[in-house]
C-alpha cells in the first residue's frame, strides 16, 4: 500500500485551464475558478492551491484580464507573499486594458516584498519540478509588468529605484529594471495603451444567506451561546482568520488592524453600542486558549462585546452565510481571501470589504451609516 | 547587546569563517555586490555546489559557504532565486548527502518540489530519495501539506518503530488526530515509546481527553513505569489542572510515591506532590 496521498487532481484541472488559455472568449470560465471555495481547491494542500491560483493568473495575460477577475488580482499583489502567484498576479495585469496608479502603486510594492523571497518561475506548464521550459525570477516577472505600465511619476515608482541602488538585485532583474526606468520616464504622449477594453463582466452572484441563528458558538474565554445572542440586536463588525495562518500580510495583520479599529471605536460613542468579532476559520485547532493569546498578542481587548468566535461544529455554516473567500484542504485552511463585513441587528451582513486591506477610517464611516436605521428604529 | 549589535557582530563572524571557505574575496562583500568586476564567489559557489561533476567534498564546501551567506540577510536576496534553482536540482543528486541536505532545506522552506519529491518516493519507493521515515519528518515541516494523511497511512501500516515514531511527530499537532493519539496511548500492546508520543499529542490537541486518560493510566498498577512516569510528568506541566486535582488520584499519587516500583516514577510522584503542597 502507498502512503503518499493520491494524485490530488491539479493535472486534470491544469488541463482545462491550458485549453482556455486558447479560448479567450471562455476567459470568465477561469475567473471561476477563482473564488477559495471553488470545489477544485477542495482537499489540496496549500501549496498545490497556489500553483493553481498562479497558472489561472498568468493565463489572463494571454486570454485578457476581464473586470470580474481584477480583485483577486489586486488582492494577491497586496497580500500575497508566495513568489509564483505575486508574479502571476503581476502578468495578469499585461492581460488588462491599462494599469492604473492604484494597480501600479500595489506592484511596486509588491517587488518590495518579493525581491527578499525570490524565486524562479515559470507558467508554461503547472509542474513546478518542470526542468524543460525556460525559467525567469518572480521579481523580473514583476518589474516587466511595472515596465509595460507606461510611464509614471517617478514618486510611484522611488521603491524600484531605492532597490536598484541597494545593488542587492540578481542580473536578470536588474536588467528589466533598466528597461523600466525607460518607459516609467518616457514622455507620456510616447506610451499606448494599445489592448483593447475587455468587456465588464459582472461579478458571480453570491447565494442566499443562510439563517445562522442557533448555530452554537463558543468565544475565546470558552463560554458558548447561539449566535442570535451575540449577534442579533445590535450591529456587529466581523472579520476572519486563523492562528495557523502563514501568510503575516493576512490574518495577523487583519487581527493586529482589527484591535486598531477597535481603539478607534473606543474614541468614539460606537464602541458601546455594537459587537466586534472575529470568526477562526478552523475552529478545530482554535481552541479558545489559542483565540485569546492570538488577540491579546495583537493588542485587542475582549470583554463581551468584544469576542473572537469558533463554531462548534463545522465551520460551513458560517462560510455558507457570508459566501467567503475560504477552501480547505485535508488538515487546515489551503487558501482565503481577506474579508470584514458589517452586520446589522439581525447578524446580516450590510456592508463589506472583500479582497483589500480595509482602512479603519472607512470602517468606522460605514459603521457609523450602518448604525443611522437602527437608532432610528430604537 | 541589543539586536542591532548582536547582528552585526554575528555577520562580521560569519564574513571572518567563510572568508576561511571562500575561494577568494568575502562572502559578504559580494552578496552586497560590493566586488563588481571581481568573479562573483558566491555565485561560483552555488554553480559549484550545482555542478555533479564536481568533487562532493568540494560541493560540499560550497554548499557551506552559501549556506553561511544567508544569513547576510538582504545581502543574500539576489542569489535567493538561482540557490533555491540549485537545491531542487541537488534534491535528486546521486550524492546521497547533498541529496539529503538539499531536501532539508527545501522542505524547511515548505518547498513544494521537495515535497512532490517525497511523496513521488512514498508511492514509488524505486523512486524514494530518502527512507519513509525521513520523508514523513521532512513533509511535516509543512502543516498545510500532505503530511497528516501520509502519517496516518504509516501508523496503519506494517513500518517499524522508527517511522511510526516520525509520523506520530508529524500529528503532533493536528486536531483530528485526537482519536488514534487517545487509543494508542490506552492500548498497552503499543511500544512505549509510540504511547509516550501519543501522550504528547493528545495533551496539546485535547487536554481534557489526555487529563482523564493520564489519570487512569498514572494509577494503574499493571500499566507501564515509563509510561506513567511521562504521563505524570505532563499531568504536572498541565496548565490549570493542579486546582483540578482530586483527592482519589492525589491519595494514588501519594501511594506512588511509597512503593512505585522505578526511581523515575517515585521521583515524578514526589514532584508532582510537592508541587501541589502549599508554600
Amino acid at each position: 500500500m502507498s502512503v503518499a496521498p493520491d494524485r490530488d487532481g491539479t493535472a486534470e484541472v491544469a488541463d482545462d485551464i491550458t485549453a482556455l488559455r486558447r479560448a479567450p472568449a471562455r476567459r470568465e470560465e477561469l475567473v471561476a475558478l477563482l473564488p477559495e471555495q471553488s470545489p477544485v481547491y477542495r482537499g489540496l494542500s496549500a501549496n498545490a492551491a497556489e500553483r493553481i491560483r498562479g497558472f489561472i493568473f498568468a493565463s489572463f495575460e494571454t486570454v485578457g484580464l476581464p473586470q470580474s477577475a481584477l480583485p483577486f488580482v489586486l488582492e494577491e499583489l497586496e497580500t500575497g507573499i508566495s513568489p509564483y502567484t505575486v508574479a502571476a498576479a503581476a502578468k495578469a495585469l499585461r492581460g488588462g486594458a491599462e494599469i492604473t496608479d492604484k494597480a501600479f502603486t500595489l506592484l511596486v510594492a509588491a517587488a518590495a516584498r518579493i525581491a527578499s523571497n525570490d524565486d524562479t518561475v515559470q507558467y508554461e506548464t503547472i509542474d513546478p519540478a518542470d526542468r524543460t521550459v525556460e525559467r525567469t525570477s518572480a521579481l523580473t516577472e514583476i518589474i516587466r509588468t511595472v515596465a509595460a505600465s507606461g510611464p509614471r511619476p517617478r514618486p510611484l515608482w522611488a521603491a524600484i529605484e531605492t532597490m536598484a541602488a541597494g545593488g542587492n538585485i540578481a542580473a536578470d532583474a536588474m536588467a528589466a529594471i533598466q528597461q523600466a526606468r525607460l518607459r516609467l520616464s518616457a514622455d507620456p504622449s510616447e506610451s499606448c495603451c494599445c489592448a483593447v477594453p475587455p468587456p465588464l463582466a459582472l461579478p458571480p452572484k453570491s447565494p442566499a444567506s443562510p439563517d445562522a441563528g442557533n448555530l452554537v458558538l463558543e468565544d475565546q474565554s470558552g463560554a458558548t451561546f447561539a449566535y442570535r445572542e451575540f449577534f442579533y440586536g445590535r450591529a456587529s463588525v466581523v472579520t476572519f482568520f486563523y492562528t495557523r495562518c502563514m501568510n503575516p500580510e493576512k490574518c495577523s495583520l487583519t487581527v493586529s488592524k482589527l484591535a486598531a479599529l477597535q481603539r478607534r471605536l473606543v474614541a468614539t460613542d460606537l464602541a458601546c453600542r455594537i459587537n466586534v468579532g472575529a470568526f477562526t476559520y478552523d475552529p478545530v485547532y482554535d481552541h479558545p486558549r489559542r483565540l485569546q493569546t492570538y488577540g491579546v498578542d495583537r493588542g485587542f481587548r475582549f470583554d463581551d462585546r468584544n469576542r473572537f468566535l469558533r463554531t462548534a461544529g463545522s465551520f460551513a455554516p458560517i462560510r455558507d452565510k457570508f459566501d467567503l473567500g475560504v477552501g480547505f484542504g485535508t488538515t487546515t485552511v489551503n487558501w482565503h481571501s481577506v474579508e470584514l463585513l458589517i452586520l446589522d441587528a439581525k447578524g446580516t451582513s450590510v456592508r463589506e470589504f472583500r479582497r483589500v486591506r480595509w482602512d479603519e477610517a472607512e470602517v468606522v464611516a460605514a459603521v457609523k451609516a450602518a448604525m443611522t436605521p437602527v437608532a432610528a428604529t430604537a | 547587546m541589543n539586536v542591532d549589535e548582536y547582528r552585526k557582530a554575528f555577520t562580521a563572524e560569519m564574513e571572518k569563517q567563510t572568508q576561511a571557505v571562500a575561494p577568494s574575496g568575502s562572502v559578504v562583500a559580494a552578496a552586497r555586490g560590493d566586488a563588481a568586476d571581481a568573479p562573483d564567489p558566491l555565485a561560483q559557489a552555488i554553480a559549484t555546489f550545482r555542478d555533479s561533476s564536481q568533487p562532493a567534498a568540494n560541493r560540499q564546501a560550497a554548499l557551506r559557504h552559501v549556506q553561511t551567506a544567508t544569513f547576510a540577510g538582504p545581502g543574500f536576496d539576489r542569489y535567493r532565486a538561482s540557490f533555491r534553482d540549485a537545491l531542487r536540482a541537488v534534491a535528486e543528486d546521486k550524492n546521497e548527502e547533498l541529496r539529503a541536505q538539499a531536501l532539508e532545506t527545501l522542505a524547511v522552506d515548505k518547498d513544494e518540489v521537495a515535497q512532490q519529491l517525497l511523496l513521488r518516493g512514498l508511492q514509488n519507493p524505486a523512486q524514494a530519495l530518502v527512507s519513509v521515515a525521513k520523508a514523513v519528518q521532512l513533509l511535516a515541516h509543512d502543516d498545510h501539506g500532505a503530511a497528516v494523511p501520509v502519517a496516518h497511512r504509516i501508523l496503519k501500516g506494517n513500518y517499524d518503530l522508527d517511522t511510526k515514531e516520525e509520523a506520530l511527530r508529524a500529528l503532533a499537532a493536528d486536531p483530528g488526530s485526537t482519536g488514534l493519539f487517545a487509543d494508542i496511548l490506552a492500548d498497552r500492546s503499543q511500544p512505549q515509546r509510540l504511547r509516550s508520543l501519543s501522550a504528547s499529542g493528545l495533551r496539546a490537541v485535547d487536554p481534557q481527553r489526555f487529563t482523564q486518560l493520564a489519570q487512569r493510566i498514572v494509577a494503574d498498577d499493571r500499566e507501564d513505569d515509563e509510561v506513567r512516569t511521562n504521563a505524570l510528568g505532563a499531568l504536572d506541566h498541565l496548565k490549570g489542572f493542579s486546582s483540578k486535582v482530586d483527592s482519589t488520584f492525589a491519595a494514588a499519587v501519594s501511594k506512588i510515591e511509597q512503593s512505585g516500583k522505578s526511581d523515575d516514577l517515585r521521583t515524578a510522584a514526589t514532584r508532582f506532590l510537592r508541587s501541589r503542597t502549599p508554600k
